[in-house]
């Protein structure tokens, strides 16, 4: 992939400044900034609505923005340069493909968007067909297609010319596990043979999973930008633990220590009814969020080297059984929460 | 380029929807008229029509000139263009006695005798169980009272404009050997008599005719009658084909299924465009230049109307039997026109941005159903509102793709000029570009907000 492609000074391929797109009163991208290497796969991740689909819809021409300016290999982007598009590959949110068309045709009639020569262009429609991995449904029309193949065939529609840069719009929404695997391991290996990728999802582990440099969105805004590790070092959780509590007589374990500790039964509000031993977990030193879900107490904490020794000899001190025990590292729906004070799913 | 008109004729014509309407529906629906129609152009000719005719010496009279002269006028066979027979079939007989008994042992509807007066009587056949009978008595009455109505109205008119020639030459001073002025005559009363040989250049015998000219001017009037009634009543064929009524509904079938043809058109724009289809962003993304995937969808969705048409006037005219007029080539013009105009409509309203596929669809079904009404393809009735509002409104048909349409044909059937038919196929032209300047617009000032 990538054949034709120009090394630009600074290597940047996408850059976005202070871009603004309103729809009517609503501020859709807010003074949004991007910049994304050659050879990066750069995640924009963020819930629904964030922004993402406008944001990549601007960096394409696709919609007018209020203010800002998009360059692309270094030049700046208009909806006539053509020249431009041809190194662009895109895998549209939906599948944007003619249902009346065979797998090949479709294939063959968006490369033919890019590349002229009649020759050339069989060689590359032959190639998308063996990538994607849909060998023997070339005759087949996308009707016929289960859901995840059909994700295949737009991708191809998408890549079939060797763009130098790729970008990829929730390419796995509604796709079985083995299609979105085989979809992920094909983005990776259209990067590793030179393409440059921009993959918007709303799924964190998949953007955790192949992104080198990863942006989270939220308001129209970039609210954070770096590698995995740098965004989770950004926030202050440095484990995630979940413990199992189990009462003696196989009630809910929290009620147990509510009993013994002699406090009132009978109360009704979940704040009467926490047992005492959360205020003291509360004041372990790398606590920084405690609270219990049903029968399981989580504890975010600080980057420490005790923290599991620390709420577990609490849990002893008030004679609380404990059954399964879990230490988690930070997700990017924690940095998401901290940054934001939303989940990333809402 | 080549790729894009390449595909979307492939993708369109697999649209099994858009076939049905566009290839199979005029099909199915002229086969339909073909059996409704079937004993309608014959219904409305009257042909041969017995009329016992008493050829006595009343009918021999001066009087009875003009009688004799429609007779013969009506009873001759048609000409080879339009195809019809004679109006009627006299049957010449000697009294009125020999008429009644004629009439009651024939087929004929009525019998002919003039009166003392030169008046002529027609008296009529009853029979109830004929329920044509009165309509064809009429057609004969109708023609009988328009010759003599018509000759009245000549009358009137010739001898109107001979007492003013006369009256003229006579202030001119015509009637003074001394001041007369051959030039100054009028050219009624220098040719007063054919037979007469009148030297112009010899000014005393031209007065002394315009002499007896001034004596009696009834003679004069009277003359000038008798040399106009010799062109009173003439047979002609006033279309160069035979009329026939179903024909105009295949050309109002026509101006609908070139409206359901507007789907292609519609179909084709609206999978171009990034804000009407998912597979026209993708589209529009390419590196391909957007005027040179619109002027290729534009003729792919072009050629495709135009087959599906073509298809249509090959089975109309040759399984069902349609005319046309016989003129082929300016059909098939008109065909190609006729799907420019449509398909562009398509295109236009594809071009609406915010309305679903299937809701354009639904639109240009409203259009061809209220345009085929008001170019009359519903019956009877709903012709007759057609002819009632082009003659009241002619912009109207301007408007109704289907109106003009149908038109077009019509004028190519009827009409001995091509004028009309020229005028109605620029129409169509005008009204192609008019839409697909709209197409042009709605394309160049959508903003994708809908994506």
């Amino acid at each position: 992939m990538g054949e034709t492609a120009q090394r630009t000074p600074n290597d940047v391929v996408v850059e976005v400044s202070s871009l603004v797109k309103r729809y009517k009163e609503t501020i859709a991208l807010d003074h949004f900034n991007l910049s994304i290497r050659r050879g990066e796969v750069f995640g924009l991740l963020g819930p629904n609505g964030s922004g993402k689909t406008t944001a990549i819809n601007c960096i394409l021409q696709l919609l007018t923005y209020d203010k800002g300016a998009v360059r692309l290999f270094g030049e700046a982007m208009a909806p006539t340069r053509y020249d431009i598009k041809r190194r662009i590959g895109v895998v549209p949110q939906n599948l944007a493909v003619f249902e009346e068309l065979t797998v090949r045709e479709n294939i063959d009639y968006f490369c033919a968007l890019y590349v002229s020569d009649k020759h050339r262009r069989r060689e590359l429609v032959d190639e998308a067909i063996s990538f994607v991995g849909l060998e023997g449904y070339e005759r087949f029309r996308p009707k016929k297609l289960s859901g995840g193949l059909a994700r295949r065939l737009n991708i191809a529609c998408g890549i079939a010319h060797k763009p130098e840069l790729i970008i990829l719009d929730e390419p796995t929404v509604a796709v079985d596990p083995q299609s979105r695997n085989a979809i992920l391991e094909g983005i990776l290996r259209l990067n590793s043979e030179g393409s440059t990728i921009i993959y918007t999802s709303h799924y964190m582990e998949e953007v955790e999973e192949i992104c080198s440099r990863i942006m989270i969105m939220d308001k129209g805004r970039g609210v954070a930008n770096g590698t995995n590790a740098e965004l989770k070092a950004m926030i202050g959780t440095g484990e995630k633990l979940r413990i199992q509590l189990v009462g003696d007589t196989g009630a809910p374990a929290f009620v147990a220590p509510l009993v013994r500790g002699g406090a009132d039964v009978g109360a009704d509000s979940p704040a009467e009814m926490e047992p005492a031993f959360m205020a003291r977990i509360r004041r372990l030193p790398h606590t920084l969020r405690a609270n219990i879900e049903g029968d399981v107490l989580e504890v975010d904490c600080a980057v420490g080297a005790h923290n599991l020794a620390d709420v577990l000899a609490v849990l002893k001190e008030a004679d609380v059984a404990f059954g399964r025990i879990y230490a988690e590292p930070p997700t990017l729906n924690d940095v998401f929460l901290e940054i934001t004070g939303t989940e990333l799913r809402d | 380029m080549w790729n894009t008109f390449k595909y979307t004729t492939l993708y369109i014509s697999r649209e099994r929807e858009i076939l049905i309407w566009a290839l199979a529906f005029p099909i199915i629906l002229s086969t339909l008229f073909s059996l409704m129609f079937s004993g309608m152009d014959e219904s409305v000719y009257a042909t041969d029509l017995g009329v016992v005719v008493v050829e006595d010496e009343a009918w021999e009279s001066d009087e009875a000139a003009v009688l004799r002269e429609v007779m013969d006028a009506i009873s001759e066979p048609g000409t080879a263009a339009d195809e019809v027979g004679s109006l009627v079939a006299p049957h010449y007989v000697e009294s009125e006695e020999d008429a009644r008994r004629t009439l009651a042992d024939t087929d004929a509807i009525a019998y002919l005798i003039v009166d003392e007066q030169g008046a002529p009587q027609l008296h009529m056949k009853l029979d109830p169980a004929d329920s044509s009978l009165t309509q064809r008595q009429t057609v004969v009455k109708t023609v009988l009272d328009g010759a003599l109505r018509t000759k009245a109205a000549v009358s009137d008119a010739v001898e109107s404009h001979v007492r003013a020639d006369v009256e003229q030459a006579a202030r001119s001073g015509a009637f003074s050997p001394e001041t007369f002025d051959v030039q100054a005559l009028p050219t009624s009363v220098e040719n007063w008599d054919q037979e007469a040989s009148l030297s112009l250049d010899d000014a005393s015998a031209a007065s002394d005719v315009l002499m007896y000219v001034g004596i009696d001017v009834e003679a004069l009037v009277e003359q000038a009658l008798a040399a106009t009634d010799a062109e009173l009543t003439e047979r002609v064929s006033i279309t160069h084909n035979k009329p026939m009524e179903s024909e105009r509904y295949y050309y109002a079938l026509l101006g609908m299924a070139t409206l359901f043809t507007a789907n292609i058109g519609m179909l084709g724009i609206n999978r171009m465009l990034a804000n009407t289809s998912s597979v026209g962003a993708r589209r529009t993304l390419g590196a391909a230049s957007r005027t040179r995937v619109m002027v290729a969808t534009c003729a792919a969705t072009w050629v495709l109307s135009f087959a599906c048409l073509l298809v249509a006037y090959v089975y109309i005219r040759c399984a069902i039997g349609v005319t046309f007029g016989g003129k082929d080539a300016a059909c098939v013009l008109a065909l190609a026109a006729s799907s420019l105009a449509g398909c562009m409509l398509g295109a236009f309203i594809g071009a609406i941005p915010g309305v679903s596929e299937g809701g354009k669809g639904g639109i240009i079904t409203v259009i061809a159903c209220f345009g085929a009404l008001f170019a009359g393809l519903y019956g009877q009735a709903c012709m007759s509102l057609a002819d009632h509002i082009a003659a009241v409104a002619p912009w109207s048909v301007y408007v109704n793709p289907a109106s003009l349409i149908a038109r077009t044909f019509y004028s190519l059937y009827y009409y001995d000029s091509m004028v009309p038919y020229a005028e109605s196929l620029a129409m169509l032209l005008v009204m192609a570009v008019v839409f697909l300047a709209g197409t042009a617009l709605l394309a160049r000032r959508q903003q994708h907000e809908h994506l």
